[in-house]
């Protein structure tokens, strides 16, 4: 019922009519990374269908942002490769051909500028929209969904965690995204938050089809909006598949990561 | 060795990157309008009041340590020159880019530094925002309309200074008429001229430099106040060293 009401929301609101999620498949191709001596990812490979959801899950320190940094070209693998829809982005990516948006785990926000400002950065600096007013309704818009109305000229710094978290949703959503990476997004949020994060990716992937890979070592959150499920262990990908395949698994890494978490 | 020379080779080309960076994105000057408006009144509101003080007593100091050596050869009224000419081929640019690099560099390295740290500069990169064009380059502009305008009004200022101490100090006893005649005499446009193209060229110095730490800051919190150090330091020994050469070069093509 929960949900429901979340996606009327989105379905009533202009946001909706802006967003246009194309299609976006990822290939990840045996991709390894070191930090000095520390090797975080060891010929990882993974492929993310066009329009799912793919929670990836693992423990702290175990590459999960990494490899996200990976996706969105911010960090260059030692070797392999990564191909968005087929092109190659791992040591040039287009960022105006491949629109994929990043919720950071720290949120990431400008703290010199306000909510406004930040949620409507990208546009502002790229020039799409310059009717202010036009702007301004869509940035409210944005802003209700992620139930932030009337939050438009605080600054970041007197935000909570869980509403800074909602702001960064809020940013990556103005990007008109084909790929969302969240990092961990509930991290640090109330149960009750959480439920909302949930429905909000639900109702992205149910009214905009855009791809997203969520990195958490929340499992209630991974129930909730995975479509598939990857286990990152020890730099690789141990295991991908629906939930409750990852769930009844007998491999004793999945066993002993999903006993832990659901205990 | 070979380590500090590699480390050094890498910061020289940090900067040089950047300051090609700050040049290229230059073009979008106009559209960010606002932006260098904004720093600019950020870099005259934090320095001027600083400025006139420091300038009033370097032009004071210069006026009392020169002035009675003059008195005693009996040409005490060539004091005016030589304040103005030391106010505006040296003292002025030299001490306007070290207070610029204290006051504006030090908080642009900090800002930056704990925005690269807090991953905002990777969520600028995200959107396809270049890092260099927001964060650096209104300030780059900035600084290059505002410090020929702070040197001269550290020279002024400087010049009565050196005016009130000639005029007052019993050792030196020159009149402001006298003061202002000589100094008349002795400094002309080319000398400010001079001046103000040291100054232009220290701003630069100090935003590519400020700029190229803050964004290659790695690690913690705690970065964040090595990288000021670093970047203030930085600063304050490519401002003396190119100094020279600045005015070697001035010097060779005619403009002394």
């Amino acid at each position: 019922m929960e949900t429901n009401r979340q996606h009327r929301k989105l379905d009533n609101n202009n946001i909706i009519s802006y967003l246009s999620g194309k299609p976006v498949s990822i290939v990840v191709s045996n991709i390894s990374k070191s930090f000095g001596s520390n090797q975080v990812l060891r010929n990882l490979t993974l492929e993310v269908n066009s329009s799912e959801t793919l929670v990836i899950l693992g423990k702290s320190g175990s590459g999960k942002s990494v490899l996200l940094k990976h996706i969105i070209g911010l960090i260059s693998p030692d070797t392999g490769s990564i191909y968005i829809n087929g092109d190659n982005v791992t040591q040039q990516f287009d960022r105006a051909k491949h629109k994929v948006a990043m919720v950071f785990q720290s949120s990431a926000l400008l703290n010199s500028i306000t909510v406004k400002e930040n949620v409507a950065l990208y546009l502002k600096e790229h020039r799409i929209i310059s009717d202010e007013q036009k702007l301004s309704s869509l940035v409210s818009s944005c802003l209700s969904i992620v139930d932030l109305e009337g939050k438009e000229d605080i600054m970041p710094s007197n935000l909570s965690g869980g509403m800074k978290k909602r702001v960064a949703v809020a940013r990556a959503l103005m990007m008109n995204p084909d790929l969302i990476l969240f990092d961990e997004p509930t991290a640090g949020l109330d149960p009750m938050m959480v439920g909302n994060i949930a429905e909000l990716i639900n109702g992205l992937k149910q009214n905009v089809k855009v791809t997203q890979i969520v990195v958490t070592h929340n499992v209630n959150l991974a129930s909730k909006i995975a479509d598939r499920i990857a286990i990152l262990y020890n730099g690789k990908i141990l295991s991908i598949g629906t939930f409750d395949e990852m769930r009844l698994s007998t491999e004793p890494e999945i066993r002993q990561f999903f006993d832990s978490s659901l205990n | 060795m070979l380590k500090s020379i590699n480390s050094l080779f890498n910061i020289i080309g940090g900067i040089l990157n950047i300051l090609t960076e700050s040049i290229y994105w230059s073009k979008d000057c106009i559209i960010n309008r606002d932006k260098i408006y904004f720093q600019i009144l950020n870099i005259g509101s934090n320095t001027i009041p600083v400025a006139a003080l420091i300038s009033l007593f370097i032009g004071g100091v210069l006026a009392l340590q020169t002035g009675p050596q003059l008195a005693a050869f009996g040409i005490e009224e060539n004091i005016g020159g030589i304040v103005g000419l030391s106010m505006v081929k040296e003292l002025g640019p030299v001490m306007a880019a070290i207070l610029v690099a204290g006051r504006i560099g030090s908080a642009m390295t900090a800002e930056i530094s704990s925005m690269t740290v807090y991953e905002e500069v990777d969520a600028l990169k995200t959107m396809d925002i270049n890092p260099v064009k927001y964060l650096v380059m209104p300030r780059f502009i900035a600084v290059i309309l505002v410090m020929p305008i702070l040197v001269v009004f550290m020279d002024v200022v400087g010049w009565f200074g050196g005016a009130a101490v000639s005029s007052a100090n019993q050792d030196i006893h020159v009149a402001y008429s006298i003061y202002f005649k000589n100094l008349k005499e002795l400094v002309d446009f080319i000398a400010v001229l001079n001046g103000m193209i040291k100054s232009v060229f220290f701003g630069i110095l100090i935003i590519t430099i400020c700029g190229y730490v803050g964004l290659s800051t790695k690690g913690g919190p705690r970065e964040i106040g090595t990288s000021v150090t670093k970047a203030v330091v930085l600063c304050f020994v490519s401002i003396l060293i190119s100094d020279y050469f600045i005015t070697r070069f001035l010097f060779l093509i005619g403009l002394d």
